[in-house]
């Protein structure tokens, strides 16, 4: 298992260095255990004077954040920037016209790393309200999957605040979306609200955005680092199977919510409930429609002492959260790996393919809907040739999404 | 980092010019001499010098630095390395560019950016705009093309001048013209003074609406700077700029600070890092919702002495925000925060009262937090603004918020805020019924008609894009209730199938 991640603009190049931080942190103490040679394997390349090299290619339109990356143990040396200027929070810009000044050099450092050895997925880190992570990831992104069709190619992408960041984030959002549901398999969702709600129950002071970063990191790290146990092959892809339902959320036992006081007592119980307290807490709305969660896969994946029990784990077999047209065997699969993760004694990380992701799409598209209907921010995108058909059928494809989602 | 090349023209564009610089050596940290000992600067100076010092080919061309490793502290450093002022400076008149030559700061401005001729426009639009503008016109463009050619990335071009004269006016407007026909995809950002308050220049409504209407056609983002509101804050608030350098003073020395300080905080997040992007190139995107309708009402705070908070905490950081968005810091008539909170309103007489001044609709909006402020911070006052802001339905969520690293000089934290408004109109209509008064008596025409390339109607023609302009901001303000549905679903509901591949 290989990876190699691409992080593109602002805020993908910012949660990408807290990603290897994390890993690199995780695993910077072991003595070469197979944990420790898989996890460098899966992420570094190492060079021949030892130096470890991150398998990461960084692509921004303007070199503000990578430029103040001073480094460190690791390095990064795939970097595309061009000082060309941001992509103005525009992903007409950044997909027509940014894209073509970093495409070439992209796909020629993709060649290399392939050539140094197989890879098995590509990952992708961006926002989707930006305009360079937005625009350029859409299509480098396309890029990818034609030239590698056979890749598994998932993307981590970073949702906006719905009462707003950005004034375009709510376009840029529908045509990311769109653009990567008919490019990808699976995309791993990050709401900035529940990451802001989760980092606020749990520090007291003031948040930013590296607060976020970390729980995004933990949470990604938790589902990517190896797993040594032989029988074990996860991939995410078991969770997206349909082709229609390509959303995947993460919850995780950390930073713990408000019951950060029960940490002391390190039982999987414990770690499971807070987590499970949110699907069931959880109220969607779509017109007249009442939601409650509803979960097509799962997986659970937890690393510490002791494998859980399977009554530690009933809630994945009760049918009241589940779809009732998915045979058992595929809703649940459960990982297992007894190193510890992060210092942590024991770390529990719930992947699902859920009805959740309802409330974000349905406002995202609520609050695009009357800027289109105004005509409003259009000629922006105009100007880089994305045309009024092309919002139309980026509506109608969420729309799909939407409507199948709260139709579980 | 990305560069700027600044186009000061005309009297009042050269004086703000003539602040600005100093203002950006001290934002620098680059002392007048070897022997000083900076005290404002210290703050930033320890903290951000790997900021400082990356970006400080925003303002200056450094291509004669002959080492990879240079480090600027004081201007003798400047000199001997060769360092440019990437700025134009254009005045019709000597008085006040020759100033520059007299002051510390001369050897930063390269001769070649120097254009000045003699006497002046007369505060006449025609005479800037067509006698100079085509006696100049390859002077100056050849000038700003070489200047153009020192940049690797170019983030925008800054005109500062003056509405109400004639050489700033006119050959301002013809200037950004020339710039949108040569440099199409450079954003061209206009900081601009309207003669409103200091009426002092008889011909200044005509002046001031012949530059508006090119202000519609060519610039990417026009931030007006009311003479009236600017003398409104510095008698409030105590400005007291001083700076180390000697370079052009003038009576309007204090009013031009604050221009200066705005300028530096809207290119501040293109110059330096933050958690949140703030590129003045995404200032069109974000608040310019329709074609034409650029013109934004900015504000900052701290401005004055007075305002300056002593420590940072989570309230001296909140009044602050609250300050910026005050109608007290605003650079022309408006205020933001009209609506009270739910729980303010204690009576109905109060409510109406409060509502009177909601004639305004609000189409989009933008907050800069530098320094110390947090991603806390930015969430809270986006709420505030959301409750408090008279936004209309569609546009509620057209608030963006940026977070720079570095804050100004001397400070730990400070805030700017932007708004496109329908308050605009206010300034449109102060203008349009003077210039209708005067050409009604058909006063002064002649000065203009006579100028070749000048046609009568061209009066006509801009109260007609200006009346257009104001008539979209009027629009905006109707509410429209009809709504068109989403698109229907189409998808085929047999999916709940499982398959396994
Ligand atoms: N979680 C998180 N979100 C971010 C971060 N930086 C920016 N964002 C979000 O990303 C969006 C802006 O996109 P950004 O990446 O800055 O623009 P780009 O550089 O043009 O791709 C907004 O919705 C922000 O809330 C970050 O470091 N962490
Ligand atoms: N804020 C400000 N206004 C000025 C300044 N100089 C002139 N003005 C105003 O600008 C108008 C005259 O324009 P001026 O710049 O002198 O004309 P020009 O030299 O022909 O462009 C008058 O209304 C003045 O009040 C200045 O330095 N600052
Ligand atoms: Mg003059
Ligand atoms: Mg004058």
């Amino acid at each position: 298992m290989s990876f190699l991640s691409f992080c593109y603009g602002h805020c993908g190049n910012q949660i990408g260095d807290v990603l290897y931080s994390t890993i690199f942190e995780d695993i910077k103490n072991d003595n070469a255990s197979l944990y420790f040679n898989n996890s460098l394997k899966k992420w570094f390349n190492v060079q021949r004077n030892g130096k470890w090299e991150a398998r990461c290619i960084l692509v921004d339109t303007e070199n503000k954040v990578i430029a103040t990356r001073k480094h460190k143990i690791y390095g990064f040396k795939n970097v595309v920037t061009g000082c060309y200027g941001s992509s103005e929070n525009n992903w007409a810009y950044g997909y027509n016209c940014q894209s073509d000044l970093v495409l070439d050099s992209i796909l020629n450092m993709v060649r290399k790393e392939n050539e140094k050895r197989h890879i098995t997925s590509y990952m992708n880190i961006l926002s989707s309200g930006g305009g360079s992570g937005s625009g350029v990831g859409s299509k480098v992104i396309e890029e990818l999957k034609n030239e590698y069709p056979k890749k598994n190619i998932l993307n981590a992408v970073i949702l906006p605040y719905l009462n707003g960041d950005l004034n375009t984030q709510n376009y840029n959002t529908i045509l990311s979306l769109a653009k990567l549901h008919s490019a990808t398999d699976s995309s791993v969702l990050f709401e900035n609200d529940k990451l802001y709600y989760t980092c606020s129950t749990k520090l007291r002071n003031n948040i930013n955005f590296n607060d976020l970063n970390k729980v995004i990191a933990f949470q990604l790290a938790s589902i990517f680092q190896p797993l040594t146990s032989e029988n074990d092959t996860f991939s995410i892809n078991q969770l997206t199977t349909h082709n229609l339902f390509k959303y995947l959320q993460l919850k995780s036992s950390f930073p713990s919510t408000q019951y950060y006081k029960f940490e002391s007592s390190q039982t999987w119980r414990n770690k499971l409930y807070p987590l499970i307290k949110q699907y069931e807490e959880f109220k969607g709305f779509k017109d007249t429609l009442q939601l409650k969660t509803k979960i097509m896969m799962s997986a659970v994946i937890t690393r510490g002492k002791d494998k859980p029990t399977v009554k530690e784990l009933e809630w994945f077999q009760s049918a009241r959260n589940f779809v009732n047209w998915i045979p058992k065997d595929y809703q649940f699969s459960q990982s297992h790996e007894s190193r510890h993760f992060c210092g942590r004694e024991k770390t529990l990380t719930i992947l699902t393919n859920d009805n959740n992701i309802c409330n974000f799409l349905n406002s995202t598209i609520e609050n695009a809907w009357k800027l289109f209907t105004k005509k409003a921010y259009l000629h922006h995108y105009e100007k880089h040739d994305v045309s009024i058909e092309e919002f139309q059928s980026s509506f109608q494809k969420m729309e799909d999404i939407l409507a199948g989602y709260s139709n579980l | 980092m990305g560069e700027f090349i600044i186009v000061q023209v005309g009297q009042c564009g050269n004086q703000i010019g003539g602040s600005l610089w100093p203002s950006i050596l001290e934002e620098y940290n680059i002392s007048k001499s070897d022997h000083e000992n900076f005290k404002n600067g210290l703050i930033n100076a320890s903290k951000y010098c790997y900021e400082i010092k990356e970006s400080f080919n925003s303002f200056f061309d450094i291509s004669n630095v002959n080492c990879n490793n240079y480090s600027f502290s004081n201007l003798s450093d400047l000199k001997r390395n060769k360092v440019k002022a990437r700025a134009i400076c254009i005045d019709m008149e000597e008085k006040v560019v020759s100033r520059f030559s007299k002051s510390d700061l001369k050897f930063l401005f390269d001769k070649k950016a120097i254009i000045t001729n003699y006497p002046g426009s007369a505060n006449n639009w025609a005479e800037g705009y067509f006698s100079h503008g085509s006696k100049y016109k390859e002077k100056i463009l050849e000038s700003i093309v070489s200047c153009a050619e020192g940049c690797d990335n170019l983030h925008g071009f800054v005109l500062l001048y003056s509405m109400g004269g004639g050489t700033g006016s006119g050959l301002g407007s013809y200037i950004l013209e020339q710039l949108e026909d040569f440099f199409p995809n450079i954003d061209r950002f206009v900081a601009c003074v309207y003669s409103t308050g200091s009426e002092d220049v008889i011909t200044a409504p005509y002046n001031m609406m012949l530059a508006t209407q090119h202000l519609i056609e060519y610039a990417t983002c026009v931030f007006p700077f009311e003479n009236r509101a600017l003398q409104e804050i510095t008698t409030r608030k105590n400005i007291a700029c001083e700076s180390k350098f000697s370079s052009i003073s003038s009576p309007f020395e204090d009013m031009n600070s604050i221009v200066v300080n705005l300028l530096l905080n809207i290119t501040s997040g293109s110059r330096f890092t933050g958690q949140m992007n703030f590129d003045v190139n995404a200032i069109k995107t974000n608040m310019v919702p329709f074609p034409k309708m650029h013109f934004l009402s900015s504000s900052f705070s701290p401005i004055g002495i007075n305002d300056w908070p002593t420590v940072s905490s989570n309230s001296t950081r909140e009044k602050n925000f609250l300050k910026a968005c005050s109608k007290d810091n605003q650079m022309m008539t408006f205020n933001p925060l009209v609506l009270k909170f739910q729980n303010e309103m204690l009576n109905f007489e109060l409510f109406e009262i409060l509502f009177a001044d909601v004639g305004q609709a609000v189409i989009s909006g933008m907050l800069l937090g530098r320094g110390d402020y947090t991603l806390t911070d930015m969430r809270k006052y986006i709420k505030i603004l959301q409750k408090k802001t008279p936004f209309l339905d569609w546009s509620d969520k057209c608030v963006k918020m940026g977070l720079c690293d570095v804050p100004p000089v001397g400070h730990a934290f400070s805030m700017l805020s932007l708004f496109n408004s329908s308050s605009v109109i206010n300034l449109f209509d102060c203008m349009s019924s003077k210039f209708q008064t005067l050409l009604n008596k058909k006063a002064h025409t002649h000065h203009y008609t006579s100028i070749e390339g000048f046609d009568f109607d061209f009066f006509y023609e801009c109260q007609n894009t200006v009346a257009d302009i104001r008539e979209m901001y009027e629009e905006i303000k109707i509410p429209d209730t009809s709504t068109i549905p989403r698109l229907q679903p189409n998808i085929n509901y047999e999916y709940k199938k499982f398959e396994i591949e």
